[in-house]
């Protein structure tokens, strides 16, 4: 780690570039309608491409057509905009004249192409709203304080007292001053792990910590449903994306968008997980498509400008550890769904949204430590490590011209398998360091163990028989789990001093502590305890959900030391 | 617009055959470590007898060749690849394309001391990924195919196959390689195309020691279908899918190196069966034959995952341990058999 280090009591941090008005997203959004017009016409002109006559493109927008009816019929959203159906129902027949008319027309295919695109791009498009943006600063750290302050045991706390505790909460770790550094050399592209609904809004607000400028990202149209969250999402710099339009004239609107927006200096959050991680694993694989525009930016850079000056796009990795998450349960039950097939009964569970958010945040904000966040290596779209001023090195350590990569027989030309294989080689990187830079809590490694003790004492049982035994015949000798954990603990150390891991400091605690922490963590939010303790004994109320925090530290080969 | 001229490095035989069959589509600058063959070289113009085609330079350093060349072709053997390769990095770059000919693996360890019970598979490398791990490249790829090199400097019909995760790789490797006489195919199996050519050599070597008994062309015919069998097994412990070993880089070659006395493999085979000494059939031979270094890299891995390779195992013997070639061919002759072409099921 270089650069100097922040106390908890650092944040928030300045910002990196003082005037709001001044942040690219800001900029961006003052220039919102040239911003979509130029999306615009990059989607056209690439479509044109690939769809070389008339014939072709027509059968496109056949297609697209098609899927789009579909989607109105089977789901439809209270986000869809009002006039849905009537747009969908005009391009049908349009498309049925043109197919009969045959050249008579008084309409073509690349007008109908134009006109969806335009819906498409402004639909996708966010805005960032100064005054929303500073409401939202006002108003967030209140409404964290408030719930801390009806807290159990936290009455007489002052607002700014609790916000400080908020910090203290939430270890950051990771090279802060050279991310901080960074978003002044270029464009950063931020990716986190996904595990929450509330990892949004909790990395949005971490980068703010960091005194970053707001970063855009990609919401689900779905969100868009729910009006509070609308009114602030829509105006602090998320676009919209809509999961359930999966046409190629949609995905292209949209990688375009997310292309233009990095070349314009956005900086931006990725999910590369895609979505939420069901089992509680950390990903292992990643979705590479919005991924692949970061690349993209960065070679029509290159094409855009002269070497020296071209602007550079960094990625920086997000780890993001919770104690408890607010979906485990469904999640985990999905998981189990979709492995197990029909040979697993899922009980519903079904949420009355506002009172669970609610009440997971009361929870969340008064656990005595919810969650922490690690940054990765900076790195370029390559995956090569980047210093402080920007420089690329490869993992021999020589310096390197990331130019160079796009360049074929002296030029630099398009291949798209090619850069869909570097944007792969990206992805690995970033795996790798989600590995890497995974702080294990006390929780994780309780979990981990007595799940991994179960599965040893039944082995021959499979998962889902394990999952339906009894809770009643649940039951580990205290003394064993701790000999276990202990054995554990030490195997984590040994993986931090190689580096494959990080820790959290409770870690370094003896092993009773270390127990009472993680239990005293997980149980808190979930209705039914992932582990309970009677006595000498340790035993589980709801082994799902114990399962799922275990697999946190799954694929650190840990298994074999129970 | 000129192009820039292409690398050969390493002027052995089949250097010199890539170096010619690339000579025909344009520039080639080639490079040979050893200063006085270098000096020959360029004074007289012929490896083997044969010509070097006039669009041949001779490159003087291995900078020359990274500053001069986009696309380049090494042509080392695998024992002196990793020395070659480290001297080679500080010079390369991302846009580099590098494929190389090398029909050998790497080992991170010594192979004449190494225990296949501790022995690590990701220590065994093939020379794309040392190539990967060496240097700051990243479009790499591989040629393999059955290209005996004399053929090739003779000027006769074959074909090759240019394997990289790149199809610009594979669109290079073709356009600079392929002629009226030259077929280029291309696949995404670097793995497979490396792993087959590799594998190949041992059954080669089989093939000659069998010649050298006298036997004919039912007994080729066996040792060759099974012997692809049996690199389709090893293959598939490493990671490997087994089509390429149904394609030009796999029956192909084997067909060649199994039926000539051309190949290295062949004939080291051929003159162990007819009762000389391993160590001085290879100081005679001069170059290098790679069979007998995959034959104790491939012992190992079959050793450690427990693939049952009996051709493999028994022909170790006969090079190494003195087995007499006929007691070894009953050995195999015994061996129990199974369905026919079972691996397809692979």
């Amino acid at each position: 780690m270089s650069g100097r280090e922040y106390k908890s009591t650092d944040y928030p941090l300045p910002y990196v570039v003082e005037k709001i008005a001044d942040w690219p997203i800001a900029r961006l959004s003052n220039d919102k309608e040239n911003f979509v017009e130029e999306v615009k016409q990059r989607v056209l002109e690439k479509l044109k491409t690939k769809f070389k006559d008339e014939k072709s493109l027509r059968e496109e927008l056949a297609k697209v057509l098609y899927q789009e009816r579909i989607r109105l019929t089977e789901k439809p959203w209270k986000a869809d905009p009002p006039d849905e159906r009537q747009f969908w129902n005009g391009m049908k027949s349009k498309l049925i004249k043109l197919e009969q008319l045959e050249n008579k027309s008084s309409f073509t295919e690349a007008e109908m192409l134009d006109e969806i695109v335009d819906r498409y791009a402004n639909e996708i498009v966010g805005q960032f709203d100064e005054r929303a943006f500073g409401l939202a600063r006002a108003i967030l750290p209140q409404f964290f304080g408030r719930i801390l302050a009806a807290a159990p045991g936290k009455w007489f706390k002052t607002v700014a007292g609790n916000v400080r505790t908020i910090h203290e909460k939430i270890p950051i770790t990771g090279d802060i001053e050279k991310i901080r550094h960074l978003s002044t050399k270029g464009t950063m592209i931020v990716v986190p792990t996904h595990f929450s609904n509330m990892d949004s809004i909790m990395v949005g607000w971490i980068l703010n910590e960091l005194g970053l400028p707001a970063f855009t990202y990609g919401a689900g149209l779905n969100l868009f449903n729910i009006g509070l969250l609308a009114y602030f999402m829509s105006r602090l710099g998320a676009y919209k994306l809509d999961r359930r339009k999966k046409n190629a004239v949609y995905l292209e609107t949209l990688k375009t968008y997310s292309t233009v927006a990095i070349q314009r200096g956005a900086h931006s959050i990725f999910f590369p997980g895609g979505t939420r991680s069901r089992s509680g694993q950390i990903e292992t694989k990643l979705k590479l498509g919005l991924l692949g525009t970061a690349l993209e930016a960065q070679k029509l850079h290159y094409k855009n400008f002269p070497e020296e000056t071209a602007p550079k796009i960094f990625v920086v990795p997000c780890i993001i550890n919770y104690h408890f998450v607010l979906e485990a349960q469904g999640l985990i039950n999905d998981y189990l769904k979709e492995t197990g097939k029909e040979r697993f009964y899922k009980e519903n569970d079904e949420y009355s949204t506002s009172f669970k958010l609610i009440r997971f945040m009361w929870k969340f904000l008064s656990a005595s430590s919810s969650l922490s966040v690690s940054f990765g290596e900076p790195m370029d779209v390559l995956g090569n490590k980047v210093d402080g001023e920007g420089n690329s090195y490869n993992h021999l350590g020589q310096k390197i011209n990331v130019k160079k990569y796009f360049i074929t027989n002296g030029e630099l030309n398009d291949d798209e398998q090619r850069d869909a294989e570097y944007t792969k080689i990206l992805g690995e990187k970033i795996i790798d360091n989600y590995w890497r830079y995974n702080v294990v809590l006390t929780s994780h490694l309780v979990c981990f163990t007595v799940f991994e003790m179960l599965k040893k004492k039944y082995a021959g049982y499979d998962l889902f028989t394990l999952l339906r035994t009894p809770l009643d015949e649940i039951s580990l000798p205290y003394t064993e789990v701790v000999e276990k954990v202990n054995v554990l603990k030490e195997k984590v150390k040994e993986k931090y001093e190689l580096g494959e891991v990080l820790m959290s400091p409770e870690l370094r605690w003896n092993v009773d502590k270390i127990i009472e922490h993680g239990m005293k963590n997980i149980n808190m939010y979930h209705t039914a305890s992932p582990l309970t303790r009677n006595g000498d004994t340790i035993g589980s109320e709801e082994l799902k959900l114990l399962y799922y925090y275990h697999n946190r530290l799954e694929g650190y080969g840990l298994e074999k030391f129970i | 617009m000129k192009k820039n001229p292409v690398g050969v490095i390493g002027a052995g035989s089949f250097g010199a055959a890539i170096a010619n069959l690339l000579a025909e589509n344009g520039d080639v600058l080639l490079y040979e470590r050893n200063t006085e063959t270098r000096a020959l070289l360029s004074r007289e113009r012929k490896v083997r007898g044969f010509d070097l085609h006039p669009n041949i330079q001779m490159a003087d350093s291995l900078e020359q060749i990274a500053s001069s060349c986009y696309l380049i072709f090494p042509a080392v053997p695998s024992q002196f690849f990793k020395k070659m390769i480290i001297d080679f990095s500080p010079y390369l770059r991302p846009d580099h394309i590098m494929i190389h000919t090398t029909k050998g693996l790497h080992c991170e360890f010594d192979i004449d001391t190494a225990d296949a019970r501790t022995i690590r598979l990701k220590d065994i490398k093939t020379m794309s990924e040392l190539i990967l791990q060496e240097t700051g490249i990243v479009r790499v790829g591989s040629i393999a195919g059955p290209n005996l090199a004399l053929e090739l400097m003779d000027k006769q019909p074959a074909a090759t196959v240019v394997a990289s995760r790149f199809d610009e790789v594979i669109r290079e490797g073709v356009e600079a390689l392929k002629s009226d006489r030259f077929q280029v195919y291309g696949t995404r199996d670097i793995l497979g195309i490396e792993l087959t050519g590799v594998l190949k050599n041992y059954v080669a070597l089989a093939a000659g020691a069998m010649s050298g008994l006298g036997y004919g062309e039912n007994a080729r015919a066996l040792l060759i279908t099974r012997g692809m069998a049996e690199m389709i097994y090893i293959g598939h412990a490493l990671g490997a899918d087994k089509r390429s070993f149904l394609g030009m880089a796999g029956i192909g070659d084997l067909i060649a190196t199994c039926s000539s006395p051309k190949s290295r493999n062949f004939s080291v085979g051929y003159r162990i069966a007819k009762g000389e000494k391993l160590a001085d059939i290879l100081t005679s031979l001069g170059e290098v034959a790679e069979g007998v270094r995959t034959l104790k890299i491939g012992k190992l891995i079959v050793d450690h995952t427990w693939v049952s390779a009996p051709l493999l195992q028994t022909i170790y013997k006969v090079v190494f341990e003195e087995l007499p070639m006929d007691r070894a061919v009953k050995m195999m002759m015994r061996y129990p058999v199974s369905n026919d072409a079972e691996y397809l099921n692979l």
